[in-house]
């Protein structure tokens, strides 16, 4: 039963991935992302165009964010079984789950903002649109120190049979130094690393998109790993530590 | 008959003698490394798209760029890696003392290559060559800023092989962190070549 609770929540973070971009692209329409450079009158034009679009897709984003939590409870109890107690890393991983939710969320209510009233002064909907992309593209600071903290764990792992890969711990060295960059869409307004730019958005979606699937496919591996050490534990009738 | 006698040094580890393929660091190391290259390539495509979309503005801006600094920081790049080669050849024969003074080297190399981009940029701003000045300027400060930030990395990596360096033995975990971290600082070098081939010399 925890093994299939736990993979069921390793694949409801893919689910989750998909559910993301059918909300943002399909939906709501706001990927591929508006330019920065519009004006106040253009940007309002898109939220008042598309209003009804933009507010049930996030809508259904701000009601679901809230499923990604499972995958990334799992994800911080398999580095609570490295760490072997519940350590700086493990509870900042916890700590840091928290706010991922957020990052999709807290986005989505200021998109919806924007698009709730057409008719107001289209500075207003500028600023909230703005707010949107700011979260939404630029706050990149929790998760990729979450996967950092990942990366660091996998390499420290000197149990008998590791939950991950050492290639799983550079792998997530990669989607750090990617991720990067989307925190500096606060200087631009064109080129590549503005929103709507190719490092500092198409880059970061395409990684985190690998990153959500790969990392998915690693926890249910973590997840037999441990379903296997607690058989032998049981076997040699040990007492299962708690975890 | 070669390969008995140089493997103990250019890749001492008891199952990679004889006609195994060698893997430098880990295999696992070679999914960032690549990974970050198909990246960078990306970004190169980038460019060369929005050069074609101007080719006269990015060839006179070209121009403007300090072609002195940048050959240097080449040849710094370059001398680096020697350090770290001959670093990772030291460590391999147990000559700590050495491994130690390359590494250093590596680091100095490292810490001028950052200096002379902090100078190269601040005259660069300073005569006007902002990055919303055009687009060239723009892919200039943002790939050589990225680039830079690699190098940042690249000195934390640096530090952790001198560390390494100290112990007087490496487990073969440890020695294979070595080599990736070498690879590493190889690949930052590799990128900056690209890159200065990219914004300084082609026309």
């Amino acid at each position: 039963m925890h093994v299939s609770i736990e993979k069921a929540s390793a694949w409801l973070g893919v689910a989750m991935l998909g559910g993301f971009l059918v909300m943002f692209w399909f939906i709501a329409g706001l990927v591929p992302p508006m330019s920065p450079a519009l004006t106040a009158d253009q940007t309002a034009r898109i939220y008042s165009d598309h209003d009804l679009r933009i507010r049930i897709g996030l809508a259904l984003m701000i009601l679901f964010a809230w499923l990604f939590v499972p995958f990334l409870a799992l994800l911080s109890r398999q580095v609570r079984r490295i760490e072997g107690y519940w350590g700086v890393m493990s509870l900042t991983q916890v700590m840091l789950s928290v706010t991922f939710p957020f990052g999709f969320s807290l986005c989505a209510l200021f998109g919806v903002a924007a698009a709730y009233r057409p008719e107001r002064n289209p500075d207003v909907t500028q600023a909230l649109s703005d707010m949107f992309w700011f979260i939404f593209v630029g706050l990149v600071g929790p998760l990729i120190t979450q996967v950092v903290i990942l990366a660091f764990c996998v390499f420290i792992d000197r149990r008998q049979v590791p939950s991950f890969p050492r290639w799983f711990g550079y792998f997530n060295i990669w989607y750090a130094v990617l991720g990067v960059p989307g925190c500096a869409i606060y200087l631009f307004k064109t080129g590549p690393l503005a929103w709507n730019g190719m490092f500092a958005f198409w880059i970061p979606l395409t990684v985190f998109c690998i990153w959500m699937i790969v990392t998915a496919i690693m926890l249910t591996k973590a997840v037999d790993v441990e379903a296997a050490e607690r058989q032998a534990r049981a076997a040699n009738r040990e007492w299962e530590p708690a975890a | 008959m070669i390969q008995a006698s140089v493997r103990p040094v250019d890749g001492d580890r008891s199952r990679a003698t004889g006609p195994i393929p060698y893997v430098p660091g880990e295999p696992g190391v070679w999914v960032f490394l690549f990974g970050d290259m198909v990246v960078f390539g990306v970004f190169f495509a980038t460019f060369m798209y929005q050069r074609a979309q101007a080719p006269e503005l990015f060839d006179a801006s070209r121009h403007t760029l300090s072609i002195g600094i940048g050959l240097t920081n080449t040849l710094v790049l370059l001398t680096s890696s020697l350090f770290v080669v001959t670093a990772v050849r030291a460590i391999r024969l147990s000559q700590r003392g050495a491994a130690q003074l390359m590494l250093a080297g590596a680091l100095v190399c490292a810490l001028i290559f950052v200096g002379l981009k902090a100078v190269e940029y601040t005259t660069k701003v300073a005569a006007g060559h902002v990055p919303t000045q055009n687009n060239f300027y723009l892919y200039f400060f943002i790939l050589t800023g990225l680039h830079l930030f690699h190098v940042l990395i690249g000195v934390g990596v640096l530090v952790l092989l001198l560390t390494q360096a100290r112990r007087s033995t490496l487990s073969a975990t440890r020695m294979a962190v070595v080599e990736g971290g070498a690879c590493f600082w190889h690949l930052v070098d590799l990128l900056w070549i690209m890159l200065f081939a990219l914004l300084y010399l082609v026309s």
